[in-house]
């Protein structure tokens, strides 16, 4: 009994250490936070079946990711087939931050304005990844684009969308501190 | 001059959920080096419309997974005496301590240990290599040999121990440590707390807010009554940290140079901008400079020319927030096929000098 203990503690230590980046990962890829919720729970809990004896640490973090990003990916795949399936316009994943209202709208006049100072065609792919949802493969597709010019594009777009942001710091940081609570 | 496009560009990869499990990995390690860091990314994350909180709360999710595995009852007992932030925290503390108190000095629960220090100063052994002293008067409470809860004053002497980073509640103040000498001082009153670093580095966030953190031979002082966090250099003569430049020295090809030296705290802590000078007497042409920093594969890129003057040239060139104090292991590569590499601590608001070694 003592061996289970110790094990489950060094299981909860192990989660606690890693679930919020977990979870944070799962979330870009699915852009659904109650779905990554679900995914990583999942994760854990075939980890935890997995790998009961025993948790070095570097090897189960890289298990972690790993798993994450494989379930991740099984989920987009499946929710591609019930799309098809459907054929009906499924609701657009939100990927907006909620807000008290005044903020959330200031936030994002903010950003749309410095969206349309983005120099072409950095401007283009940044919507068409962010607003249309388009993997980055599928942008350089549309585009006739090479895939590097859409990665390089897209951290261009993140510079500059950055400073106009930190421009507006101490609103920004109001917002952040909220969201410690 | 340095492409910060490089982070940007693994940052938008992430959000754009395009990272594979070792990028995401990587950033993560990123993005924990500092709170500048942190903070960068936070910004980010406010670009790609995410809500970033680095303090998230996993509580919930861990109740649910903890049911799905049907843990035994001893270890859900310890997570219903989990600590919480903020007035439910002082609640909990003051239950335990009443329950473990019970008149003597040094009880011990199933999972916590309360130290209570008399008229005299009273050590506690965290593990083989960390310990503190808790000064007369001082309560201390351990869980899993991490200290966890302090009220009154007292030393830390923490071992460096990647898997064991520390938080210490006391009155409203988190304070956080990876391998470090610190003291706490909290005045009668408890109005004031006084943290001092005299090694290492910790971290201090009042419960809820952003956190600073304090390098060794400053402090910080918190007065609670108006919730103000102030940091301070202490005067301390030869504790400034030269352990990198030591290290460079000792190779023989680099050495660095303090030119800020009273650079005020504010610079230090913000600091997010400085210079690299790289030197070379003989070399008169380009080439490149790249930082790494530990387990990132990426690291942060930089093309230099010397040409300022041919026979002893320099580069001079700033580093900005991504750049923060720490080590950082150097690699230049020219041209003609020379390499030459070394590590630099990179320290806020001072310049560095990387001197290259030439055939």
């Amino acid at each position: 009994l003592d061996n289970q203990v110790h094990n489950e503690k060094s299981f909860e230590a192990f989660f606690r250490k890693y679930h919020a980046a977990a979870l944070r990962y799962c979330q870009t890829i699915v852009m659904d936070r109650d779905e990554a919720e679900d995914i990583v729970q999942k994760v854990f809990v075939s980890l935890w079946r997995v790998k009961q004896s025993g948790f070095p640490d570097a090897e189960g973090r890289a298990y972690l990711y790993r798993s994450v990003y494989n379930a991740s990916l099984d989920f987009l795949k499946h929710q591609k087939v019930k799309q098809a399936h459907a054929k009906e316009t499924m609701a657009t994943r939100s990927t907006q931050i909620v807000l008290p209202e005044g903020e959330q709208r200031e936030l994002q006049q903010l950003i749309h304005r410095s969206l349309d100072a983005l120099p072409e065609p950095c401007r283009k792919i940044f919507m068409l990844n962010r607003f249309e949802n388009l993997k980055y493969r599928e942008i350089a597709a549309k585009l006739s684009l090479p895939e590097k010019k859409v990665e390089n594009q897209m951290g261009k777009a993140l510079k500059i969308l950055r400073e106009s942001l930190r421009e507006h710091l101490p609103l920004l940081f109001t917002i952040i501190l909220l969201y410690h609570d | 001059m340095i492409e910060e496009n490089e982070i940007d560009e693994c940052i938008a990869r992430f959000l754009s959920g395009e990272a594979k499990p070792e990028e995401a990995m990587a950033l993560e390690d990123w993005r924990e080096l500092s709170t500048a860091n942190e903070q960068y990314f936070a910004r980010c994350c406010m670009v790609f419309g995410y809500p970033h909180s680095s303090e998230s709360d996993d509580q919930p999710a861990w109740e649910e997974i903890k049911k799905k595995l049907e843990f035994t009852g001893r270890i859900q007992r310890a997570s219903f005496l989990k600590w919480t932030a903020g007035i439910a925290a002082s609640l909990v503390v003051i239950t335990v301590a009443a329950v473990l108190f019970h008149g003597d000095k040094q009880i011990a629960g199933p999972d916590y240990q309360l130290y209570t220090a008399g008229a005299t100063e009273k050590k506690v052994l965290l593990d083989s290599a960390s310990e503190v002293v808790l000064f007369p008067g001082a309560q201390l409470i351990v869980k899993n040999r991490h200290a966890i809860h302090l009220k009154g004053s007292a030393s830390f002497s923490i071992a460096h121990d990647t898997m064991r980073s520390l938080a210490i509640e006391t009155g409203n103040l988190v304070i956080k440590d990876i391998g470090t000498r610190f003291s706490i001082t909290t005045s009668a009153n408890n109005d004031t707390i006084l943290v001092s670093v005299t090694e290492g580095e910790v971290s201090i966030h009042e419960k809820n807010r952003t956190p600073v953190e304090i390098y060794a031979g400053n402090e910080a002082r918190y007065i609670s009554a108006t919730r103000e966090l102030k940091t301070q250099r202490q005067n301390i003569p030869g504790k400034k940290d030269t352990s990198g430049k030591a290290a460079l020295k000792q190779k023989g090809i680099a050495a660095t140079e303090d030119k800020h030296e009273q650079s005020s705290f504010a610079d230090q802590h913000t600091g997010q901008t400085g210079n690299i000078v790289l030197g070379c007497n003989s070399c008169a042409e380009s080439g490149q400079l790249e930082l790494l920093t530990g387990s990132q594969r990426k690291g942060i890129k930089t093309d230099f020319e010397f040409s300022e003057n041919p026979a002893g040239s320099t580069f001079r060139f700033r580093y900005s927030m991504h750049l923060l104090r720490g080590e950082y292991k150097w690699l230049y590569r020219d041209g003609h096929g020379n390499n030459d590499s070394g590590r630099v601590t990179i320290e806020s608001g001072k310049e560095q000098l990387i001197r290259l070694l030439r055939p």
